[in-house]
């Protein structure tokens, strides 16, 4: 087991610095120059101006900066407003983490409910229903999902019943927070729903569910103590990358909402050609995602004992 | 003394004639007819004989479920092809003093019917929709195509040749998995000039890792497979066991596969034209006639709605489309 997690920490650090590299070299490779406001620049100026951000350096010494910044936590300063990204990024983030928790947490339970629901209750509308509601998830972009909540639930829905239940913007109370963890959640809660779905049937078929029938157990510790406990293991592999898809589907759904996380910071310095603040909320994008599929990996590897079997055996 | 010759050679003859009716029968195939049924009927081989894709298409076409995506997703082509032809409008052209026109209203500059209104600049929706889905749906299509034939042969040579090169290729490929895919796409966007080209480019360059590992995941377990050997047993060059033998196996996941990504790309598309990175302005592609309905949804819902309905259609179809494909591609279900 040390020799797998050392193996996966090796490919972790090896891509956050290919990350690295690429955040770089993209910065000096973008079109445009970050000093061009629109006004003409006098060349004492815009040489000042260089040698204060270590643009006049070599390349490689640039980059060897930067590396080292980075790994100090220093993205650099913002080309737009002068603040530093590192700085932008701890005021932001507490709100993208909040948001994409609740996603994760409503994603995980409500899908793993549909999905034994529609394995338990095979065949039958239940299934088929609830895999209908996945299946949505699957078709429908976060974006659209979003602007349909808020359009019917935030917009509508006080016209009928004439009080204001979800609020159409902001991140302020409880019932705020509802509809873009909701929006934000839904493609999770169907992949969740859909593999649980097959892993309870694979697991219900198993022979040892068949001795805790014949031993005449009811069906409800047979589905919760016997069946669920073991096809749940499958689900902690794909939340690693469902880490990754609640965090990119924030950018559109915190613009939506008008909530002030990371994701609008991001989409706005993508329109500023802000390269500083793009460059170090890409890193710490990479960097957290490479982080949390690590930490799922190993966390598979902790709960599953087969993992720790076919080691010792291979 | 001659009377009792005679009735001796009498006696002899009936005891001849006993003996020759007593004697056992030797068989003689011209006394013989067949009455019984045909022959050649009876052994007659009465299905169609049929491959294995034609049993795949047949159970393909046998479900409802995969008819109805199909005739959605010829529907909503045949739509995206055909309308602009015999629209009244062009994509481009505006009817300032008609913007914003709800649908099934008739613009006053040429009498004609906007079926399903105009946007804020007065350009027919109906027109604009379909040419978004021209452009969306060419490059979803063109951008997985391109992945399934670069992942193929990326996984296939790391896959078949296995040793060393194998374990270097695929470290490769879990490095450029490492990052998340919509920020590689990102940075790419940032990088390449805006542009339908150089958005199928990104696609392409973060794209293909899936095929390539399902395809070298695929090949290396039909390498160990008894009915590869055997041809190896039998002396088949590396050749014909990679035609004949590999690549058919390997099709029908791969088909399945490409399926399901279109709607990943026509979600990328959307995803990427939603956060401003997407085709450049005057043209438009479904996520673009979104995003631009996004900012007017309050006041005119139907301008985000169509492209949205579009969108969901389209990928629920090919979603749809591909569990049915894999359904009808699964040997275990041949019947």
């Amino acid at each position: 087991m040390a020799r797998f997690i050392g193996k996966r920490l090796i490919y972790s650090v090896l891509t956050i610095f290919l990350l690295l590299t690429i955040t770089f070299f993209m910065m000096h490779l973008m079109p445009g120059n970050p000093f061009a406001t629109g006004k003409a620049i006098n060349e004492n100026v815009m040489a000042a101006l260089e040698a204060k951000y270590g643009l006049d350096k070599p390349l490689w010494q640039q980059f060897l900066i930067y590396v080292s910044n980075a790994l100090h936590g220093d993205f650099g300063v913002s080309y737009k407003n002068g603040r530093s990204v590192t700085s932008i990024i701890a005021e932001s983030f507490p709100y993208s983490a909040e948001l994409g928790i609740r996603a994760m947490i409503f994603a995980t339970i409500a899908g793993l409910l549909l999905g034994i629901l529609a394995a338990v209750k095979r065949n039958t509308v239940w299934d088929s229903g609830s895999m209908f509601i996945a299946l949505l998830g699957v078709s429908m972009p976060s974006f659209i999902i979003g602007a349909l909540l808020q359009y019917f639930l935030g917009l509508k829905l006080p016209e009928l019943i004439g009080f204001r239940l979800f609020p159409i913007t902001g991140w302020n109370t409880e019932m705020s927070k509802i509809l873009p963890a909701f929006a934000l959640g839904f493609s999770t809660l169907s992949v969740v729903s859909r593999l649980m779905r097959t892993s309870m049937l694979d697991v219900l078929n198993q022979d040892y569910i068949k001795t805790a029938k014949a031993k005449g157990l009811s069906q409800k510790k047979i589905i919760w103590k016997h069946a669920v406990r073991n096809a749940i293991m499958p689900i902690v592999t794909v939340l690693g990358p469902q880490v990754a898809a609640i965090l990119t589907g924030a950018f559109v759904v915190e613009n939506i909402f008008g909530i002030p996380g990371m994701g609008r910071f991001f989409v706005t310095s993508i329109q500023n050609n802000d390269f500083t603040l793009i460059a170090g909320t890409t890193l710490f994008y990479g960097a957290f995602l490479v982080i949390a599929n690590l930490v799922v990996d190993v966390l598979y590897c902790f709960i599953d004992p087969r993992v720790k079997l076919a080691e010792k055996e291979g | 003394m001659s009377k009792k010759k005679e009735l001796a050679a009498q006696l002899a003859a009936q005891a001849e004639a006993r003996r020759a009716a007593a004697a056992p029968y030797t068989p003689n195939a011209a006394d013989f007819q067949w009455v019984g049924p045909d022959a050649s009927s009876r052994e007659a081989i009465a299905r169609p004989s049929m491959s294995f894709f034609q049993d795949a298409m047949r159970r393909l076409f046998s479900s409802k479920k995969a008819i109805v995506c199909i005739a959605l997703i010829l529907l909503i082509v045949v739509f995206c092809v055909f309308y602009p032809m015999i629209s009244p409008f062009t994509e481009q052209e505006q009817h300032v003093t008609h913007s914003n026109a709800a649908m099934f209203s008739v613009c006053p500059d040429t009498g004609k019917m906007h079926i399903l209104g105009t946007d804020t600049l007065g350009r027919d929706l109906m027109t604009r929709a379909a040419m978004g889905g021209r452009l969306s749906l060419a490059m979803a299509l063109t951008a997985v195509v391109v992945n399934g034939v670069i992942g193929l042969v990326y996984g296939g040579v790391s896959g078949y040749v296995g040793g060393w090169l194998d374990n270097i290729m695929m470290r490769a490929v879990e490095i450029i998995n490492g990052i998340p895919y919509l920020i590689l796409l990102i940075v790419l966007m940032m990088v390449l000039d805006t542009g339908v080209s150089s958005m199928i480019l990104a696609y392409i360059l973060v794209g293909w890792t899936g095929i390539a590992r399902m395809t070298r995941g695929q090949i290396v377990s039909l390498k160990e497979q008894e009915f590869v050997i055997a041809a190896k047993a039998m002396g088949a060059k590396p050749r014909r066991i990679l035609f004949k033998h590999l690549i058919p196996n390997l099709l029908s996941v791969i088909i399945v596969q490409m399926t399901m990504a279109i709607p990943g790309m026509i979600f990328n598309e959307s995803f990427l034209s939603f956060i401003g990175l997407g085709v450049p302005v005057p043209a438009s592609s479904w996520g673009q006639l979104a995003n631009d309905g996004f900012d007017r949804f309050r006041l005119y819902p139907s301008q985000m709605m169509i492209p949205a309905v579009l969108i969901c259609v389209t990928m629920l179809s090919f979603n749809l489309l591909g569990d049915a494909l894999r359904d009808a591609f699964d040997p275990k279900l041949r019947r």
